[in-house]
């Protein structure tokens, strides 16, 4: 597996207009208010991921469930039956994927993005991605959430992993937002035009 | 982060309250007794006495762990004349305070180690001697290296006084780790709120600037650092904000059931 994976690709696409390549192993942040502007970061995420050989897999939370996320990939021109059917899709929303998981520890969870890393790479695809969208979370989730992030922030370096976590920014304070920085590479930003990465000491 | 702190470690507890010096002092210094470790209390007779009814309250018998060696009160002006004999901090005086008590306490075996807490610092600065009081905790930062002991520190200080800012910036800086409040949640709570109605959401340009802060080098609680970034990024706001935090941390204590209803 090292040896195919030296042959690929260190980079891949975003998707985002004005970001383009990401390095895998980028565990990337987005604070958004609207439904509309997290699809908007999410789609075609997505779009490129699966251009890109990815195995994508998106666990939904509100404002965007996983029926309104597959109904968004299929305007956008995407196969999704097809691609789910490929294995190269999958759209969840968090209840059902944590009904399956059960009670995990952050360091569960982390081995288990690890294991769908393995089994994408086995079954050929390029790499991983992935995102989560966190509106489940209570304040009282907020440390435990706080340390599974540092740990994905360290476990994924060097993997063939892409990650992009999403935040409702009506949900966070100043804290919460500097608390998630600091536990991300970069935060994907969404001024009036086009995308940025924001990197820098917090991150 | 008191009960077992990390070693090395130099904390430093920022306070405007006696009772919280008295408990958290009085944990750090239960659990080094609970771990068989020494521990080193240097303070004033009214946070000494204090930390003594905080200890009494959780059942530690201090009398007689200081009668075995295990439990050493020193008064902090008395420290004071020692390792400053003219005025100024003598390095190998200090280093000596550390030194005798760790191999008066653990020479023998009788301890595994020491941990360590003082005031010395936060006195020298309110008798107006802020350099004195930065070289004590060069000093000590470099104790805790030297003997990998913890050592926490107390410095009286309005957490929402941006007049207190430059010291107590300047104090956070000579330390591993920052303790800036008893209660984290209501901290938290009442610095996101005011920032939330005196800046707005962070987002576009406070982003930006949010995510290219050099911040401390030092570890620190979210809602500290953030009043640290405000300070300094946007400074008209710095005041107004502080003001509001302390309203609503102030009604928080004194009324937790209603404390953040908006």
């Amino acid at each position: 597996m090292n040896a195919s994976r030296g042959r690929q690709p260190l980079l891949t696409d975003c998707g985002l207009p004005g970001v383009r390549d990401i390095p895998f192993g980028v565990h990337m942040c987005n604070f958004y208010r609207t439904r509309e502007e997290l699809a908007q970061a999410l789609v075609p995420y997505f779009l490129a991921g699966l251009r890109s050989h990815e195995r994508c897999i998106w666990i939904t939370a509100d404002p965007l469930l996983a029926v309104d996320a597959k109904a968004m990939l299929r305007e956008a021109g995407l196969q999704v039956d097809k691609a789910i059917a490929d294995g190269a899709l999958v759209v969840r929303d968090f209840t059902d994927w944590y009904a399956e998981q059960g009670t995990l520890k952050g360091s569960q969870v982390v081995d288990l993005w690890l294991a769908e890393e393995a089994h994408a790479l086995a079954a050929g695809f390029s790499g991983l991605r992935i995102t989560g969208n966190v509106t489940f979370l209570r304040p009282e989730d907020w440390p435990l959430f706080m340390e599974y992030e540092a740990l994905v922030d360290r476990a994924f370096l060097g993997r063939r992993i892409v990650t992009l976590c999403t935040y409702r920014l009506g949900d966070c304070g100043a804290t919460e937002v500097l608390d998630v920085m600091q536990r991300h590479s970069c935060t994907l930003d969404h001024p009036d035009q086009g995308w940025q990465i924001l990197t820098g000491n917090a991150a | 982060m008191l009960a077992s702190p990390p070693r090395p470690s130099h904390v430093v507890q920022i306070y405007d309250c006696h009772d919280f010096v008295a408990s958290a002092v009085g944990h750090f210094a239960a659990e080094g007794l609970q771990l068989g470790e020494a521990v080193l209390l240097v303070g004033s007779d009214g946070h000494l006495a204090g930390v003594r009814r905080a200890l009494a309250r959780r059942g530690v018998d201090a009398e007689a762990a200081a009668r075995h060696g295990q439990l050493i009160f020193s008064d902090v002006h008395q420290a004071l004349r020692s390792t400053c004999p003219n005025g100024t901090v003598e390095p190998a005086l200090y280093d000596a305070m550390f030194s005798g008590a760790i191999q008066k306490a653990c020479g023998d075996g009788k301890f595994a180690t020491l941990r360590c807490w003082g005031e010395m610092s936060s006195t020298l600065y309110h008798q107006g001697d802020r350099q004195g009081a930065l070289e004590i905790e060069k000093l000590a930062q470099g104790i805790t290296r030297k003997y990998r002991i913890p050592i926490h520190c107390s410095f009286l200080c309005d957490r929402f006084d941006s007049l207190a800012y430059n010291g107590m910036q300047e104090m956070c800086s000579c330390h591993s780790h920052v303790i800036p409040a008893d209660d984290y949640v209501q901290h938290r709570l009442a610095v996101n709120r005011a920032i939330a109605e005196v800046v707005g959401g962070i987002r576009g340009s406070l982003l930006q600037s949010l995510s290219t802060w050099k911040g401390l080098d030092c570890d620190l609680p979210s809602s500290q650092a953030v009043l640290f970034w405000l300070r300094e990024s946007l400074p008209e706001h710095f005041d107004e904000v502080l003001a509001r935090a302390k309203a609503y941390q102030t009604q928080a204590s004194s009324d937790p059931e209603r404390s953040f209803s908006t």
